[in-house]
């Protein structure tokens, strides 16, 4: 078991054939740094716990393509992402920082569809983005790729 | 707290930001770039639009034979797609070393092209072939536009004397499937050339599919890498009807991809 700490002081084990899907940690173990208990300034227990919920359900990825479990583990996936902008956004820092590659990837194309075909002012809206470009400024962008912003498939809705 | 910095993304440092732009298209990038200052310079980085490159983008920068213009950054190159001015004779070759692609592997190889106000494409095939550089190659048919009726030789003798390409544009609307010929004659009025019409009529004639990201493509023919050392010749050509001038076409450019079961 591998021991892992939250910036808000929370402790959490970890068995290490999950842990070790983060690079991170792998390195440290390998490193014989990891003896006690793994403090993680950046990642606060409400983070943590996703991520560690993420890589329980991932141990041996190999093993669930030969039980046929891909597709549970694919539902998982889906529901794992469904959340809101905030905590997607603390997954992929903790992803980022732990080097779990594979997470990193999952949360990074579920903000990714989320912002596909988005037309500009839904994407201000959804981020709660303040327009800091001049009108000029803006022009001169869109001049340089008018097709970028026409088209029937851009969807202005906000979600 | 939360109420004096209500913006989302400013929570998310700049490198994690262009890790989630990586997985949106190039059309998605653009446009996020007018959002706002911090997510234009996440936008306009060279480690977002280098995955947007071929990997190979270097080596096809060394290689090309006209100078590429002056790039600031990798965004500028990503535009670099052909758009063919008035022609007469088209001819679009493109060769590729078999060693940088994967050994005994069957390979398709398309045109991926657009057309914009085109003209000229209509009725007239163009002849693709792929095959080993000094090897003689196996040339097929394959219409950019796929408007027309099926191929008869005395029908299509018939028509060229009588229709215009306006009449027969007009037959056609309702007959989007069918295919149809017309090889006019290089010399005016003179004697008919149904250029190898016989290996025409025999070849299935390719068509164009249209690709999720709103380009069409044609298949331009297919090898095996065999030999690491051959050189693989891709080409397209109308050079038979030199009397019309073609126009309009856009050409991104020749996609090879194994052949798939």
């Amino acid at each position: 078991m591998v021991k892992l700490k939250s910036n808000d002081d929370k402790e959490f084990e970890v068995e290490e054939a999950a842990v070790i899907q983060s690079e991170m940690i792998k390195n440290m173990i390998e490193d014989g740094c990891a003896t006690s208990v793994i403090p993680l300034p950046n990642i606060d227990s409400k983070t943590l716990i996703k991520v560690i919920e993420y890589l329980n359900k991932h141990i041996n990825m190999g093993k669930a393509a030969e039980t046929g479990e891909e597709d549970d583990l694919k539902e998982f996936d889906e529901q794992f992402v469904n959340m809101g902008w905030e905590e997607l956004f603390d997954v992929i820092m903790a992803a980022n920082y732990l080097n779990i590659h594979e997470l990193m990837e999952l949360c990074c194309q579920s903000a990714a569809d989320r912002l596909k075909n988005k037309s500009v002012r839904a994407v201000r809206e959804m981020l709660k983005i303040t327009n800091d470009l001049t009108e000029e400024e803006e022009q001169e962008i869109i001049n340089d790729a008018p097709w970028a912003f026409e088209g029937p498939e851009i969807d202005d809705t906000v979600n | 707290m939360e109420n004096e910095n209500p913006n989302i993304l400013s929570l998310l440092p700049e490198d994690c930001t262009e890790k989630v732009l990586v997985f949106t298209s190039p059309v998605d990038v653009c446009r996020v770039s007018v959002v706002s200052k911090s997510l234009q310079s996440a936008a306009d980085s060279d480690s977002v639009w280098e995955k947007f490159l071929p990997s190979d983008y270097q080596s096809i920068i060394s290689a090309s034979l006209t100078p590429i213009p002056d790039f600031g950054s990798k965004k500028d190159l990503f535009p670099e797609v052909v758009k063919l001015r008035r022609v007469w004779w088209l001819e679009i070759r493109g060769t590729i070393r078999v060693g940088v692609l994967s050994p005994r592997t069957s390979y398709v190889a398309y045109i991926v092209y657009k057309l914009k106000n085109d003209h000229g494409f209509h009725f007239r095939p163009s002849e693709v072939s792929v095959g080993v550089c000094g090897v003689e190659l196996d040339t097929q048919f394959a219409f950019l536009v796929p408007k027309g009726r099926q191929y008869h030789p005395y029908k299509s003798i018939y028509r060229m004397s009588s229709a215009t390409e306006d009449e027969l544009e007009q037959l056609d609307d309702d007959n989007e499937e069918a295919v149809y010929i017309y090889f006019p004659c290089p010399y005016g009025r003179g004697p008919l050339l149904p250029v190898r019409a016989s290996n025409l009529v025999q070849s299935n004639i390719r068509r164009r599919q249209l690709r999720d990201d709103g380009w069409f493509e044609i298949e331009l023919g297919e090898f095996y890498t065999e030999n690491e050392d051959d050189c693989i010749e891709m080409s397209l050509k109308e050079v038979n009807d030199c009397l019309s001038p073609k126009d309009g076409l856009i050409v991104e450019g020749i996609e090879i991809r194994p052949r798939m079961g």
